[in-house]
């Protein structure tokens, strides 16, 4: 009896001890990712118009709503309005209209050796954790805030390097608003298109054409400092890959090629150019040196081989051939050299793509591990990314003609032009790469073949 | 002494389970309080904790914005700024490169930890409720009470908000949907601790930070490798008493640390969190597991 007692105690004393340290175990594996809302209420303008404070923040919210990984709470709904990029805000008033996170920033005018600039800050607060959220500069060290200068026509890019740093530190990947993107501007009957290379910023404001457009021009392509451009062009007759040097406003013919040049593209490091050589009704891929203007043949097959495109490290070209019987993708060694195929076997160029329709135009991501392209099947053509070993294909977008992928620099959105239907007029767009946030890049006129400049410096 | 001994267990045992009986109905009044916010006025913080003057042309100045430095968290790198390349204009129009000005950055504030100073006027709840005088307790009225404060707390807590949210959930569905299986209760750690309401706990904390308060990583690069534990105490009204992060440990960069970042946010977000106050010692301390790698715990 005495045993059953001092039992029933002892298990009596451990339960009343259990619940009075027990702990709950909560697991989420998985939300629906939601965009993240953020309040930018219009910056402080110190010393300049209040216009310029206002397009500098309209421009913020503007580049960082586009991502669709975000969305801006409507100013009408904030409760404080006596902001001060000095000190915290009252964080009860931004949990209260549920933002996540709150920017505060001024714009202001300086001076510097007897010029007149514009200056922009910002500061960003943890709405919830009720802290400053720092930033990472450009040499890699942790600051509470960013600050950019600028000449007061580029206030721009004062506010597109601005939603870079918060794009950047709320989604841990590099930005892509401070960049540009090169076009073929086409305007005229279809018949009588003219074509001409056009360039503006991401967003497509301070579109400037660079050809006169009195000769057709297709397939402008970027170099990785974003200070040369090569195309191709119909120029004396026969198509060839010029160069276009944006500081110099001059273009030149790229190599002493007697026969048709295309698909020009640079190589990561930007001292080469990879290029398309038709001869005989044969074309192959072939690699030029920038300085020596030197080239050397990287495929040698009685097929179409066309649109090289290098891997980030360099040591690998993608590109398509019909050698397959079909235009197919192929991923081969920059030095020629055999390599083991996913498929199988050892091969100079091995097939990555073996589903049903056409493949064309592949990009190599900058992040090194998938391959954009155009597919062409049951008479619709999507743009598509697939692993670089040819797996986990995904379309990303399917209409009567897409075209012409390009990625942006941080490899997290494709751009590519679209023709909704027979006869429509080309447009550019751009996609995430998840395949969300489908949306049309805006352009004075209709546009074709879109090429994302580097994030600029 | 051989009879005081089985006497002295069973008066301690007695008191335990008196204890663990009406431990439950114990600050029966404090419960499911909407904390109202505490407006301080943080510009005359900002001038009393004389936080530098942000704006100085001083700090145009890479070499005179070193003395910032020490005000770093991390001043683990060169303490010299780099200035970016000039600009190029890319218009034929205007081939001349146009000089951009040096890329600064902000000076850093005088008081690293601005929410602290914010915190030091804000009340605490608690110990305000802990001097109210504690009225006779009905056991089966305070329970009544309690749940119909806690209806009401959740009711007064969505009319506050400016704008519903896209996708209610009802707390019960979700909760009896999301509670975990007996088998797999019975092989979680610590499994004997639990009960009912603690498998309806999980659900309903769980449900709320799926669907209202988590962005979730889907969009980074290889999610399943961004996971985050976090030990989360909570005071008895719902509020975040303290927050731990478990796993990762240390400063994280890049994309771990902004699933550290949307982890502790969503945690912030979501509190407080409406819970019975009579389980209060179940929920007081939660471990909080969100990313991809915990779906199997």
């Amino acid at each position: 009896m005495l045993k059953r007692l001092i039992c029933a105690a002892f298990v009596g004393l451990l339960g009343s001890l259990s619940v009075a340290t027990a702990q709950l175990e909560v697991v989420v594996d998985r939300a629906d990712l939601k965009p993240t809302p953020l309040a930018i209420p219009n910056f402080e303008a110190i010393g300049v118009d209040a216009e310029t404070s206002q397009l500098i923040s309209d421009v913020i919210r503007s580049d960082l709503e586009s991502t669709g990984l975000f969305t801006i709470t409507p100013e009408e709904a904030y409760i404080q309005t006596d902001l001060n990029i000095e000190v915290a805000p009252r964080f009860a008033d931004w949990k209260i209209i549920q933002s996540d996170a709150l920017v505060v920033g001024t714009v202001e005018q300086i001076t510097r050796d007897g010029n007149d600039l514009i200056r922009g800050s910002v500061r960003m607060w943890d709405v919830y954790g009720e802290e400053l959220m720092r930033f990472e500069d450009s040499a890699g060290r942790q600051v509470s805030g960013r600050r950019f200068t600028t000449t007061p026509e580029d206030a721009r890019r004062i506010a597109h390097k601005i939603a870079d740093a918060i794009y950047s530190r709320l989604t841990g990947e590099d930005g892509y608003f401070d960049t540009r993107i090169v076009y073929i501007a086409e305007t005229g009957p279809k018949n009588a298109r003219v074509k001409r290379l056009a360039i503006m910023d991401a967003d497509g404001a301070n579109v400037k054409y660079l050809t006169s457009g009195a000769f057709t021009v297709l397939t402008p392509r970027f170099s990785p400092e974003a200070q040369q451009i090569t195309y191709m062009s119909y120029e004396g007759g026969i198509p060839r890959v010029y160069l276009y040097d944006l500081r110099r406003a001059r273009q030149e013919v790229l190599g002493n090629f007697r026969s048709m040049t295309f698909a020009p593209r640079f190589s990561r490091d930007g001292n080469s150019v990879l290029l398309t050589q038709a001869t005989n009704g044969n074309s192959d891929v072939y690699l030029m040196d920038l300085q020596t203007r030197q080239s050397r043949r990287l495929t040698d097959h009685p097929a179409i081989d066309t649109s090289p495109s290098m891997s980030p490290d360099g040591r690998q070209i993608v590109f398509n051939s019909d050698r397959g019987g079909s235009p197919q993708l192929y991923v081969m060694n920059t030095d020629g050299s055999p390599r083991t195929c996913p498929s199988g076997g050892r091969d100079i160029a091995c097939r990555i793509t073996f589903g049903t329709g056409r493949y064309s135009t592949p990009v190599w991501s900058p992040r090194g591990d998938l391959i954009a392209f155009t597919k062409q099947t049951r008479g619709r053509f999507h743009i598509g990314v697939i692993g670089i070993d040819g797996r986990g294909e995904r379309l990303l977008t399917e209409s009567y003609l897409d075209e012409g992928p390009d990625w942006s620099p941080n490899g997290r959105v494709i751009t590519f032009f679209r023709e909704a239907f027979p006869g429509a007029s080309p447009t550019l767009w751009s996609v995430d790469l998840t395949g969300r946030n489908l949306r049309p890049l805006p352009t004075p006129t209709d546009a074709s073949d879109p090429a994302w400049s580097p994030l600029l410096e | 002494m051989l009879r005081g001994l089985p006497a002295s267990i069973i008066v301690h045992a007695a008191v335990f389970g008196a204890s663990y009986v009406t431990f439950p109905y114990w600050g029966v009044e404090s419960r499911a309080y909407v904390v109202e916010a505490v407006d301080v006025n943080f510009a005359e913080l900002g001038e009393i904790t004389n936080i530098a003057p942000l704006i100085e042309q001083e700090v145009e100045e890479p070499e005179e914005a070193a003395p910032e430095e020490p005000e770093e968290e991390i001043p683990e790198e060169p303490v010299e700024e780099e200035l970016p390349e000039a600009e190029q204009d890319v218009s034929n129009e205007t081939p001349e490169p146009v000089e951009e000005a040096p890329e600064d950055i902000l000076p850093d504030f005088e008081q690293d930890e601005p929410e602290e100073q914010e915190d030091e006027p804000e009340p605490e709840p608690e110990p305000e409720r802990d001097t109210r005088p504690q009225p006779p307790r009905d056991p089966l009225a305070d329970f009544l009470n309690q749940s119909e404060t806690t209806f009401k707390s959740e009711i007064e807590t969505r009319r506050e908000r400016p704008e519903p949210r896209p996708v209610p959930q009802e707390p019960p569905k979700t909760a009896l949907k999301d509670a975990p299986k007996p088998a797999e209760t019975r092989n979680r750690r610590g499994s004997g601790e639990r009960n009912g309401n603690t498998a309806r706990l999980e659900a309903l904390i769980s449900s709320r930070i799926r669907n209202e308060c988590w962005a979730g990583v889907d969009d980074l690069p290889n999610p399943e490798r961004y996971n985050v534990q976090m030990k989360v105490l909570l005071n008895e009204n719902g509020t975040l008493a303290d927050l731990q992060v478990v796993e990762p440990k240390g400063r994280q960069s890049s994309y771990m640390g902004v699933a550290v970042d949307r982890a502790t946010r969503a945690v912030g977000k979501c509190a407080p969190f409406k819970l019975p106050a009579d389980d209060y010692e179940i929920w007081k301390e939660i471990d909080v597991y969100l990313g991809l790698g915990y779906s199997s715990r």
